[in-house]
């Protein structure tokens, strides 16, 4: 059971831009959820990506449960991957059903058949969105889209959960069902969660302490009201 | 006027009595095309995708010269192919200079630009987001792949289908690097030429409607396909 992932001394640049994530030391825990917010390219995605191990720092490790984990980018523990779950900004989803969609992380890992179908329907309905079960997601808006991409994740109920913005599309009445389903999951298993949000009253609802990043870095809370002085 | 209505008179014959020469030559055309397409697609689908989703430095000339290749002459490859293959060359101890086999690595070369081109860009507006998705699931790198091609199937169903297209109604390589050896060689576009060159149009006009017929298809099936 994993109960902490800690960014230890990161610094990871892209090529040709003068963007760079300095991370010294933050640690996510299983004890509740967190929330990283910040203006748009101050590294929310980028922090999600390297916990997904997705992408590669050029120094500094990510430790899981105090270890670090070694990131061949590729080639890292598939017994680890497995406990991952990601929804990321740039969604994808298969050309099957929504119901294939979210049943696909299960069958991968060899489920039984009954079970994965109690557990779809599960999902399916504490994210309100039974109805959309047999359309082919090409069909599906935008807000359905994001809803079907967070279910295919949660029913996993991963042992660390990364959501970049679920509120993406989502209209304010389907906000409480998603939240209420992160919460619970991350209540029931103990998972480490980590989530992004532009929303700070969302990242107050979801979360005891805010993580404020700016331009690579972590930031004082107290001046991250700077940037939320009209939300 | 009299010949050219003669020619599809004698044709119509050839069709509907399904005469044996007539059915031999088309099952040439077919067979050989079809395995070049086969080999084709199992090289330039692999090779497609690597460079759509891979980036390195000189990635935008090869997709350039992909893309030039696209147009080569069939002749040209003729000409170099039998170099290679004729007695004197290289490869010549293999004897298989006028033998379907030299006409199917010939085609191959053919429909290698244009089946790789197709996918490197039907691949590229698609990116590696479904592998990345797939492994994000959990999935193998092998089974991310197979979820990979299961999206980009319409991109590689209609590549092969243009590749089987163009060498199927090709004719510089089947002419020589095949010969015209009738019974063996001779295919539909090689018969076509001969025929006319004799005076001969029944035979012609006949498997002319066979290479008209098979290229509505495949545009009728790509087009399926692309509203679907
Ligand atoms: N693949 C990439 N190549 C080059 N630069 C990148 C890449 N990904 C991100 N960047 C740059 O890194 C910086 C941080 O990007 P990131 O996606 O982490 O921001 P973010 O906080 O998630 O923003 P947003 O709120 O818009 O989602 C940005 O300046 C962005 O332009
Ligand atoms: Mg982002």
């Amino acid at each position: 059971m994993i109960s902490s992932i800690r960014l230890k001394n990161i610094r990871k640049r892209y090529k040709g831009t003068p963007f760079c994530l300095k991370i010294d030391n933050l640690e996510f825990h299983n004890r509740h959820i967190h929330v990283i917010v910040g203006p748009n390219g101050s590294g929310k995605s980028t922090i999600l990506n390297l916990i997904a191990f997705l992408d590669k720092s050029e120094s500094g490790h990510v430790l899981v449960d105090g270890h670090p984990v070694f990131n061949n980018k590729h080639d890292v523990d598939h017994e680890i991957r497995k406990k991952i779950g990601y929804v990321r900004q740039n969604r994808y989803l298969f050309d099957m059903s929504v119901f294939h969609n979210v049943a696909l992380g299960l069958k991968i890992r060899k489920q039984p058949k009954n079970e994965i179908t109690a557990k779809v329907d599960n999902i399916l309905t504490e994210l309100a969105i039974e109805h959309l079960r047999n359309r082919s997601v090409k069909s599906l808006s935008n807000g359905e889209y994001q809803k079907v991409a967070i279910a295919q994740v949660l029913v996993l109920m991963p042992e660390i959960i990364l959501i970049d913005e679920p509120d993406t599309n989502i209209d304010i009445l389907s906000t409480p069902s998603i939240e209420r389903t992160i919460k619970k999951i991350q209540k029931e298993r103990n998972s480490v969660v980590v989530m992004t949000t532009h929303s700070l009253k969302q990242a107050r609802r979801m979360s005891p302490e805010i993580i404020s990043i700016q331009e690579g870095r972590v930031i004082d809370s107290n001046d991250e009201k700077l940037f939320f002085e009209n939300d | 006027m009299i010949y050219i209505i003669d020619g599809f008179k004698k044709a119509l014959t050839i069709i509907f009595s399904l005469d044996r020469e007539f059915l031999n030559i088309i099952m040439v055309s077919v067979s050989i095309s079809f395995t070049s397409t086969i080999l084709s697609v199992f090289l330039a689908i692999p090779f497609g995708i690597w460079l759509a989703t891979a980036r390195f430095r000189g990635r935008q000339i090869i997709v350039t010269i992909l893309n030039t290749l696209m147009s080569v002459p069939t002749v040209v490859i003729g000409l170099f192919l039998y170099s290679v293959l004729s007695r004197q060359g290289p490869l010549g101890s293999l004897g298989i200079l006028f033998t379907p086999a030299a006409m199917i690595v010939g085609q191959c070369i053919l429909a290698f630009p244009i089946i790789a081109a197709t996918v490197t860009g039907g691949v590229s507006n698609l990116g590696n987001r479904p592998y990345i998705a797939a492994r994000l699931l959990g999935a193998s790198p092998m089974r991310s792949t197979f979820l990979f091609l299961r999206e980009a199937k319409l991109i590689v169903i209609t590549s092969a289908l243009a590749g089987f297209g163009r060498v199927f109604s090709e004719i510089g390589i089947s002419m020589m690097l095949g010969g015209n050896i009738r019974f063996y060689t001779r295919n539909i576009t090689s018969t076509i030429a001969l025929e006319t060159s004799r005076g001969e149009f029944g035979l012609g006009i006949a498997l002319g409607i066979v290479l008209l017929i098979v290229a509505f298809l495949i545009n009728a099936i790509v087009y399926s396909f692309r509203r679907a």
